[in-house]
């Protein structure tokens, strides 16, 4: 098990929801954490914490057992750190600016710092972030679960030149939907919402309509869910395998369909379908400029390891070490005006 | 005469020239089988092999029989009937089968069964014989291919623990319908063979006598991994550790085809197994203790895990030894010596894991590779077990083909390996030799398992 490099690393929580992204991390960079095969030791010398969120046991019980710093303000906790990482309040798409730009400010200059989230939640905000972190000497990235998941297959990047259309199929609230939407789709391209174009939502049948209108694609959805193990309806009942599209039943499961379609420059087309009641996982699919369709299920490990968070773990201290990121810089604005598209 | 230099002569020879697992390429050589006590000492090259009788008579779907012991939600045989007549998710696609479920055999009708709402929703009959689910109630074979699917189901169990399934009973009738109609086709048999290794080997003597395509085991080998990883083909291979959950004569088959179809793909192919050794709860714990170079494997393996237990009021702490004995203190240990001084140990680590990982070690360099067998598990993150699509597909390729996609000395050998290791706790936690496990097999260099 090696020891990380940095002297001090400070997670930042703030709200007073159930921190559970923020432990999640937390204790991966106390304890270590298996990264491609191999256990990492604890990330950094210091590690402190700032997350109201948290219950009082649960903090005691890191200070006790791995001498977990628990920091009074999210100032005290990025004071002097090497690396900060950022884990918006739940509800949140990303932290408020002015709380960032205040992070950002505190840090040593050759530190950086990584939001568990979207960089911000307006194209601007993401941009003038980016601009400040650079005139500070800090390196900024972003990324969630879904944006490091392992696919089943893993199937190639699609780059804007590269790629046609796009569809993801996610589930839950609009809030949540969207966000496991834009983290689980970004990666596999390089695309800039049209400027000044709105996103089209769609709901009830109207989703129906939407795709007999062109605005999304059957071949896509169905090419999506062949990657899904967790069918709902009759496989619930009996376990059977069924033809979720072929044989009609999507329409008939789906409780509450909403679709969000966007314009991207250069042409793409992205589809974010939120399909509850249909299948119970994420799956997406991607249309290349040869008509050849590419799918995957992106692969959320269960509770309690939550294993995604050793990926996530390991691309977040990797940057925080000085390391590239995972994708382009251009990705955390693009995103934050996807976003914004979807407002 | 040194057979063993001139076994590695000829495997070195044809690994040099490239040549993949095919039906000119692919030797399989069956030495010491005891089919009276007796060792046969004989080598059988497929490429040498007697064209099969059975020749494709049109063009039209072939057909295929399942005998199952029992059809229920999420019994293994509804997995199988469901992807043979619903379908299933492959590669990128809901793919109907090129192969047409044409009838049943069913053992049991326990409460829940499913047999009859698929027999009727599908039009497939259920047969009350074998031999007329294979004849499709005439005289003489009219199937292309037979599935045997004998897990689950309520069976005695005998006083070593085993529970009797009847696939070497259903195997067998399989054979005397066989041997009447004059002719064979492709038989799949799910999980271990059988429970005596006499009744294992001669399955695969049938298969070679009446020169049918014989596929069998687990979905393991065939699952996705995490990560996409497999064995580099010839590699020196020095000990491979698989570290599962389940109980002996049940998952233990799993997590020993977990390990094999990695260890297969070393150097020389596999040579045999020389001895079992089944250890439970602290005796095992002190073998481990003993033994560096396996804690260094397990732990690999667990790196790989998504399951692994944590300590009260943490999602996720890495594991150690002392944790892991903390958590799975009734675990059992399978240490295994192959003929060519390859090691396996196979773990249950019940309390600890619930989920399939491998790690193999390699001789010079000393090199890990691990990775997870991925199961989603009905009930658990998934409702349909999708880790049968690949095998269902491999099923497919052996009927049409009539070739199996991968040596049934694999299933042979892990079955024995099973069966060494309940005769082993059975016995006291005594280490058993298997001269009759000298059974060696190469596989292809092409990979098996599910990547598109």
């Amino acid at each position: 098990m090696i020891m990380g490099k940095l002297n001090k690393l400070a997670v930042v929580a703030p709200g007073l929801a159930k921190p559970r992204a923020s432990l999640a991390l937390v204790d991966r960079f106390l304890a270590g954490f298996p990264d491609d095969g191999v256990i990492r030791g604890r990330a950094a010398v210091g590690v402190s914490l700032f997350c109201p969120g948290a219950e009082p046991e649960a903090m005691a019980r890191r200070q006790k057992d791995f001498g977990l710093m628990v920091a009074p303000s999210p100032e005290a906790a990025v004071a002097g750190a090497d690396g900060v990482v950022v884990v918006p309040a739940e509800g949140h798409p990303a932290p408020a600016p002015e709380d960032l730009t205040r992070w950002l400010s505190l840090m040593k200059a050759g530190g950086a710092c990584w939001v568990t989230g979207l960089l911000a939640a307006r194209q601007a905000d993401a941009a003038a972030a980016l601009t400040l972190s650079k005139s500070l000497g800090v390196r900024l990235g972003s990324g969630d679960l879904l944006s490091v998941a392992f696919k089943f297959p893993e199937i190639p990047r699609l780059r804007n030149e590269r790629c046609r259309e796009a569809l993801i199929v996610v589930q839950g609230d609009d809030f949540r939907a969207t966000l496991d939407g834009l983290h689980g789709l970004k990666p596999e391209a390089d695309w800039m919402p049209k400027a000044g174009v709105p996103a089209r939502m769609y709901e009830n049948d109207a989703v129906w309509r939407a795709a007999a209108n062109g605005e999304w694609s059957w071949d896509l959805l169905a090419a999506a869910l062949s990657r899904s193990n967790n069918p709902q309806g009759d496989a619930v009942t009996d376990g059977r395998t069924q033809d979720l599209v072929g044989l009609g039943i999507v329409q008939r499961l789906a409780q509450r369909p909403r679709a969000w379609v966007t314009d991207h420059e250069g042409g793409v087309h992205a589809t974010i379908l939120a399909l509850d009641g249909v299948v119970g996982d994420v799956n997406l699919a991607v249309r290349d400029r040869s008509g050849g369709i590419h799918s995957a299920q992106l692969y959320r490990p269960p509770a309690p390891n939550e294993a995604g968070f050793h990926r996530l773990a390991g691309r977040v201290i990797d940057f925080l070490e000085g390391g590239p990121l995972p994708w382009t810089e251009v990705r955390d604005v693009e995103l934050a005006a996807w976003w914004e598209a979807m407002a | 005469m040194d057979m063993k230099h001139e076994d590695n002569t000829e495997a070195v020879r044809r690994r040099t020239a490239g040549i993949g697992w095919s039906r000119r390429g692919f030797l399989t050589r069956v030495a010491g089988w005891t089919a009276t006590g007796a060792a046969l000492q004989g080598t059988m090259a497929w490429a040498d092999a007697p064209t099969p009788r059975t020749k494709p008579k049109s063009h039209r779907r072939p057909r295929v029989a399942l005998l199952a012991t029992e059809v229920r939600r999420h019994s293994h045989a509804q997995h199988f009937i469901d992807r043979l007549v619903e379908g299933y998710g492959w590669e990128g696609k809901h793919y109907r089968p090129g192969i047409d479920l044409v009838s049943l055999y069913v053992d049991q009708f326990p409460k829940g069964d499913l047999a009859r709402d698929r027999s009727r929703r599908h039009g497939v009959p259920i047969y009350p014989t074998i031999a007329e689910a294979l004849t499709l109630g005439g005289s003489k074979l009219a199937v292309d291919g037979v599935v045997i699917i004998a897990e689950h189901g309520d069976y005695p169990r005998n006083e070593k623990g085993q529970t009797l399934y009847p696939r070497f009973k259903f195997f067998k009738e399989t054979i005397r319908v066989f041997e009447d109609s004059g002719r064979s086709v492709p038989v799949f048999n799910d999980k271990h063979l059988s429970t005596s290794w006499a009744e294992c080997e001669e399955m695969v003597r049938d298969s070679r006598r009446l020169e049918f395509a014989f596929l069998a085991g687990s979905s393991l080998p065939v699952t996705w991994r995490i990560p996409s990883v497999d064995l580099p083909w010839g590699m020196d291979l020095e000990e491979s550790v698989s570290i599962c959950y389940g109980g002996v004569d049940s998952y233990d088959f799993h997590g020993l085809e977990t390990a094999q179809c990695m260890s297969e793909r070393r150097g020389l192919g596999e040579t045999g197994i020389k001895s079992v050794w089944a250890l439970r709860g602290a005796k095992m714990w002190e073998e481990l203790a003993k033994r560096a170079s396996t804690q260094e494997l397990v732990l690999a393996a667990l790196a790989r895990s998504h399951t692994v237990r944590p300590p009260e009021g943490y999602g996720y702490l890495p594991p150690s030894f002392d944790s892991m004995r903390r958590s799975s203190p009734d675990a059992v240990g399978y240490f295994i010596e192959h003929r060519d001084g390859l090691r396996t140990a196979m773990f249950l680590m019940n309390g600890l894991v619930q989920d399939f990982t491998y790690a193999g070690r390699e001789r010079n360099r000393g090199t890990i590779t691990s990775c997870q067998m991925h199961l989603p598990m009905p009930g658990h993150i998934a409702t349909t077990a999708d880790f049968f699509n690949p095998l269902v597909r491999h099923i497919e390729t052996t009927v049409v083909e009539r070739k199996p996609v991968y040596p049934p000395e694999r299933t042979l050998l892990t079955s024995g390996m099973t069966l060494a290791a309940v005769e082993s706790l059975h016995r006291g936690q005594v280490p058993v030799a298997t001269p009759e496990m000298a059974v060696t097999y190469e596989v292809g260099t092409e990979s098996t398992f599910w990547r598109a």
